[in-house]
């Protein structure tokens, strides 16, 4: 029969083991037997679920985005990396069947449409629209923000100095927002892809949902 | 606690190796916290425990094919973390201690009640702990984080640390009264 002081000396080793449930059944019916046997050990069984709980309350006081930030500065790899990430390119066929691009060529289509009606029927004056009139003729495009804006919705955990600094490396026009819902619209650049700044921001962790916009809140109305 | 799958995890560090942030992300972010919570245990400065973690996190971006399957890629990565909390120490000329100290020059012999510790835990639980956990033998405390943060069997520690697992209970039992000893003299106002 173990004396008073190895039953206690066991309870203590395997004490560790039974807050964690790793220990076998039979060592577990053990401990609770002496449990019962010696109520005041109950204590020491609450000293260490409480080391544990604060074991494994342990956390980062630093934003994960901003410390991937750094990692990703400290790491110095190719902007093209972000590139390579992007979708490849596809035959134009199967690319027509994503549902945003079409939405996209819809938003095009329409745009084309409302400025083809603008200069068979116009309804400014002539002496306004005559100029764009000229310019849609010579095949010029107008600087019209439709379909040229993006909807993004952030990440909870995204750090405004981050967002603008993304912002920048794609060059991006901040155009609107963030909205209480973390939203922002921005700009892209002329002459850059939709697609490709679609692609590049849905494959950047900041953001949650990146979409073409046709109507940016307090953007510029485009003209008639 | 999981790991990764071996397949998912091989094809990460492979792209890891071509420079793949997004593939990098996923892993910091599956181990982040078991590498961060480890590095604080074994080191209490929270600003060397932040610096020391990123310090890992690059050693494996810059050279992922380094982790050749032989152990759990955490341990890998717990490795390379204990190693670099060596360096730390040692720059900052710190005595890296691995094994048995005398307690009595950091810890009064006292009288053990768990409702000091309780109280302990409650009013100052997270300076107090941090500190004498820190007072541990690395062994000790890598032994108290594998227990509690990874909730391994004793089984698991002592292949974990190399040692029979006789050993590990009483790595464990004398580190928990260590513990409990430098909380009493926390409590009683007396820096251990």
């Amino acid at each position: 029969m173990n004396s008073p002081q190895t039953d206690e000396q066991r309870f203590a080793e395997n004490l560790p083991f039974y807050v964690n449930g790793s220990l076998p059944t039979d060592e577990h019916a053990w401990m609770a037997v002496r449990l019962v046997q010696h109520p005041q050990w109950q204590t020491d069984v609450d000293q260490a679920r409480q080391e544990r709980i604060a074991c494994q309350a342990v956390h980062s006081d630093i934003a994960e985005s901003v410390r991937l930030a750094r990692i990703r500065s400290q790491l110095a790899w190719p902007d093209s990396t972000i590139q390579t990430q992007a979708p490849k390119q596809k035959n134009p066929r199967t690319v027509l069947t994503h549902p945003w691009l079409t939405g996209l060529l819809g938003m095009l289509l329409g745009a084309l449409l409302v400025a083809g009606m603008g200069i068979r029927a116009p309804h400014g004056g002539p002496t306004t629209n005559a100029k764009q009139d000229a310019a849609l003729r010579r095949g010029e495009r107008r600087d019209c923000p439709v379909a040229q804006d993006i909807r993004i919705s952030l990440s909870p955990s995204t750090q405004w100095g981050v967002l603008a600094q993304l912002l920048r490396k794609l060059q991006l026009q901040l155009v609107s927002g963030p909205n209480q819902d973390g939203e922002v619209w921005v700009r892209i650049d002329k002459g850059a892809s939709m697609a490709e700044t679609l692609s590049l921001l849905r494959n950047s962790p900041l953001i949650e949902l990146a979409l073409p916009a046709s109507t940016p809140p307090l953007s510029p109305p485009c003209p008639p | 606690m999981t790991e990764l799958p071996p397949s998912t995890l091989q094809h990460l560090l492979a792209q890891i190796g071509q420079q793949d942030f997004k593939a990098f992300e996923r892993v910091y972010r599956h181990y982040h916290d078991r590498v961060f919570a480890f590095v604080l245990h074994m080191h209490a400065d929270r600003a060397d425990g932040e610096e020391i973690t990123n310090d890992v996190f690059l050693t494996l971006a810059k050279n992922p094919m380094a982790y050749q399957g032989h152990a759990r890629f955490s341990t890998w990565l717990l490795g390379i973390a204990k190693n670099k909390v060596f360096d730390r120490m040692r720059q900052r000329g710190r005595h890296v201690r691995t094994e048995s100290v005398d307690e009595n020059t950091w810890c009064a012999m006292a009288d053990a009640s768990g409702d000091v510790v309780t109280q302990a835990l409650r009013h100052e639980k997270s300076l107090a702990l941090d500190h004498c956990r820190d007072q541990l033998p690395l062994e000790q405390k890598q032994a108290l984080y594998l227990a509690y943060y990874i909730d391994a069997s004793v089984e698991v520690i002592a292949a974990e640390q190399q040692c029979p697992t006789g050993t590990v209970k009483s790595r464990l039992f004398n580190a928990r009264q260590s513990m409990r000893r430098c909380l009493e003299r926390w409590q009683g106002g007396v820096t251990p």
